[in-house]
């Protein structure tokens, strides 16, 4: 687990990623292998029946099953065809998955593709932020969605793209938004998304039967009902198996002369159907409840794992871009205190996100097994490679969080912003004798409405620091110096996001608007 | 004879095994020096593009303000410097100047309300600041693949291959010079009537 951020190269994690890429391969193989030993004994009766019989004709197949040798070796080939035909299947859903992935995820989430002059400061961000990456800058999309959240998706970084939803763009700040670009782009340096992918992609032939399931209209009860059910069937088939094995055993050490007995007297044909009682009998009780949820349970358990360690990389990845630890631990805290509806994803992609899509409408056995490490920890983590964060303002951003997710989604938060923008001055202007401190627990919020009338300097604090008085206007322009917490400064205007500012010493400068600030009564 | 025989079996197998290891190591140096040369490329593309939107800028300039010569002969002179500047520490350095002839010209500028207020010199301006940031952005990357290689080259015992085939340590792209100042630049103060040599404030970044 990354404590701090070492200068680790893209290259590394990438030869990395690629080994466990494969190593999760073979270990959904594995996860498969009973899911298809589930499906034979559904496929052999339809293939003896539906593809043999017609194939080798009537006459044929008596022949040969009258044979002794013969019906062993139907039985055989009938297994084999059923082997074949569900990997063949399952192969060719997640081939088609892996190609269509991407496509399919932007379709299935509406993103909207945004151009240069569409987003002019997240499509900068994007790109300059994967210059300093080093990748070629993917394309980016916009999800018309108020829960705040972000994905990448891409088998490689020159087909990748990166999503943003409206409500994100709307929430975080130029920091913010630096921070969960980096993480994002991290994805797709690190080829987490490729990774990703292959996940998303076995997860959905995992979780095909139980979707086709809950897709054919059936109520929650009545899935529930039919996990209930399958799991006492797989239950009592374990049991059954036990039991069988216990009684042969006890039946051999006990009456060996008579076993031998019974069993010289009964047919070939009668100990066969009795052989294959015993080994489909358990296996038709349990593989519904292994089909439905038992794989996709294991599935999703290794998905858990594997994406843990991917989103605290990616994380790491991302402060080593921004030099920002904390501007993405408020971002974290914000985005993860805001996600109030989801956005429409396909489960089986949800740890392609930036932070779990939380919704209430989400079935049980999804909130039971999430997909990403619980922001708490994230935010401890990033905050151990910095300076720490104030915890005054991981609190705020919280609340500006909560308070997003509270607004109701038909005012426009923009027009909301406005309408306070308009009325601080006033504010301002009226609490004159007290100095109207700005509550610092909601930098997030109040200091973008903290803009002071053009010509009016105004006293202010720093609430905390250091932080950076700019040269110019912009994120990443040069600092003149580092300004300490609780520096007074004079409020001389405000350009876009940022405040122009002037030190007890006269030096002017940008900081930026979401740095809190306290006000005093003007001059 | 035979103790011989063992004794060249040895030596054999340990000259092979140090052939091996030594391609290892001149595979990995060969690859950590593209991924500087790509990341170098990274730099130049964005160092190009603020070379041609200089002469741009220039010429808007010289449409307000005609003589201000010795102003736009500097920044001529730096970009032509930045363009001839071989190895990414000059490069550095020469950027650094035309920075600074920038903000000469930008001071010049203050005095002329109708040119800062024109649409052609807005656009360059935000131009140049985004290509600025570019510079800076793609710096951060170029800067970790030097380093890396540098690690790579320098430390024992990859540097005895790295001295006998010839691979020296990249330079890291970092202006030299400290002894000049950043010249800052406030288009929001008062219109100046001419301020061809602004005094550069203390600046520590």
């Amino acid at each position: 687990m990354p404590e701090a951020p070492a200068p680790v190269l893209v290259y590394d994690r990438v030869a990395a990623n690629r080994r466990a890429t494969w190593r999760l391969l073979a270990l959904f193989t594995v996860l498969i292998l009973p899911f298809v030993a589930g499906f034979i004994p559904l496929l052999v009766p339809a293939i003896q029946f539906g593809v043999l019989l017609p194939a080798l004709g009537g006459a044929a197949f008596d022949r040969i099953q009258a044979a002794g040798p013969g019906r062993a070796l139907l039985f055989a080939v009938t297994v084999a065809l059923a082997l074949l035909a569900v990997l063949a299947t399952g192969v060719a859903v997640a081939w088609l998955e892996l190609q269509q992935a991407t496509r399919l995820v932007l379709r299935l989430t509406r993103s909207r593709p945004i151009d240069r002059e569409g987003e002019p400061e997240l499509w900068r961000s994007v790109e300059n932020l994967s210059l300093a990456a080093g990748l070629p800058t993917p394309a980016v999309f916009v999800i018309e969605s108020r829960s705040p959240n972000a994905f990448a998706v891409g088998l490689d970084p020159r087909r990748a793209a990166v999503v943003v939803t409206r409500g994100l763009l709307t929430l975080l700040d130029r920091r913010g938004l630096h921070g969960v670009i980096a993480h994002e782009l991290s994805h797709i340096g690190n080829q987490d998304t490729r990774l990703n992918t292959v996940l998303a992609a076995v997860l959905t032939v995992l979780r095909l039967p139980l979707d086709l399931l809950s897709r054919a209209g059936l109520p929650p009860l009545a899935l529930r009902g039919c996990l209930v059910l399958s799991a006492l069937a797989a239950v009592m088939a374990v049991v059954a198996v036990l039991a069988i094995v216990a009684e042969g055993a006890l039946a051999f050490w006990f009456f060996a002369s008579e076993v031998r007995g019974a069993l010289a007297g009964t047919s070939r044909a009668d100990l066969a159907l009795i052989a294959m009682m015993i080994f489909y009998g358990p296996l038709i009780m349990g593989s519904p409840f292994y089909v439905l949820f038992g794989a996709q349970l294991c599935g999703r358990r290794v998905r858990a794992a594997v994406s843990r360690q991917r989103e605290f990389l990616a994380d790491a990845d991302a402060v080593l871009l921004t030099r920002d630890p904390e501007g993405l631990a408020l971002a974290l805290a914000m985005v993860g205190a805001a996600s109030g509806d989801a956005i429409r994803v396909p489960r089986a992609a949800a740890h392609l996100l930036f932070v779990e899509p939380a919704s209430a409408e989400a079935y049980w056995w999804d909130r039971a097994v999430p997909s990403h490490p619980p922001i708490e920890e994230r935010v401890t983590l990033l905050g151990r490679m910095g300076s720490g964060i104030p915890p005054e303002a991981l609190a705020a951003a919280v609340e500006a969080g909560r308070e997003f997710r509270a607004a109701p989604p038909a005012a426009a938060p923009a027009a909301s912003l406005a309408a306070r923008r308009r009325a601080a001055p006033r504010q301002t202007a009226r609490s004159a004798p007290t100095p109207a401190a700005l509550p610092a627990d909601r930098d997030g919020e109040s200091s973008r409405d903290c803009v002071a009338p053009a010509g009016v300097a105004s006293q202010i604090w720093l609430a905390h620091g250091p932080i950076p008085l700019l040269e110019r206007p912009e994120a990443g322009a040069r600092a003149r110096e580092r300004l300490p917490a609780g520096t007074p400064l004079a409020l001389l205007g405000v350009e876009g996001a940022f405040l122009r500012v002037q030190t007890g010493t006269g030096t002017t400068g940008y900081i930026d608007k979401a740095t809190a600030v306290r006000w005093q009564e003007p001059r | 004879m035979r103790a011989a025989d063992a004794t060249l079996g040895v030596v054999l197998v340990v000259l092979v095994a140090l052939l091996l290891w030594v391609i290892v190591v001149y595979n990995n140096l060969v690859r950590g020096r593209n991924r500087v040369r790509e990341a170098w490329s990274g730099i130049d593309v964005q160092l190009r593009r603020r070379g041609s939107l200089v002469p741009n800028l220039v010429e808007t300039v010289r449409g307000y303000a005609t003589h201000e010569r010795g102003v736009f002969e500097e920044v001529a002179r730096a970009r032509s410097a930045l363009q001839q500047a071989g190895g990414a520490a000059a490069a550095a350095s020469a950027n650094t100047a035309l920075s600074q002839a920038l903000g000469h010209l930008f001071a010049v500028v203050e005095a002329y309300p109708q040119l800062r207020a024109s649409e052609s010199f807005t656009s360059l301006q935000r131009d140049l600041g985004d290509v600025e940031d570019k510079i800076a952005f793609a710096r951060q990357f170029y800067n970790r693949n030097v380093l890396e290689f540098n690690t790579r080259a320098e430390t024992f015992p990859g540097n005895l291959v790295a001295s006998t085939l010839g691979f020296s340590p990249a330079e890291f792209f970092e202006s030299t010079d400290d002894g000049r100042a950043e010249v800052t630049l406030d288009l929001s103060g008062p219109p100046r009537a001419r301020a061809p040599e602004a005094p550069p404030p203390p600046s520590a970044s």
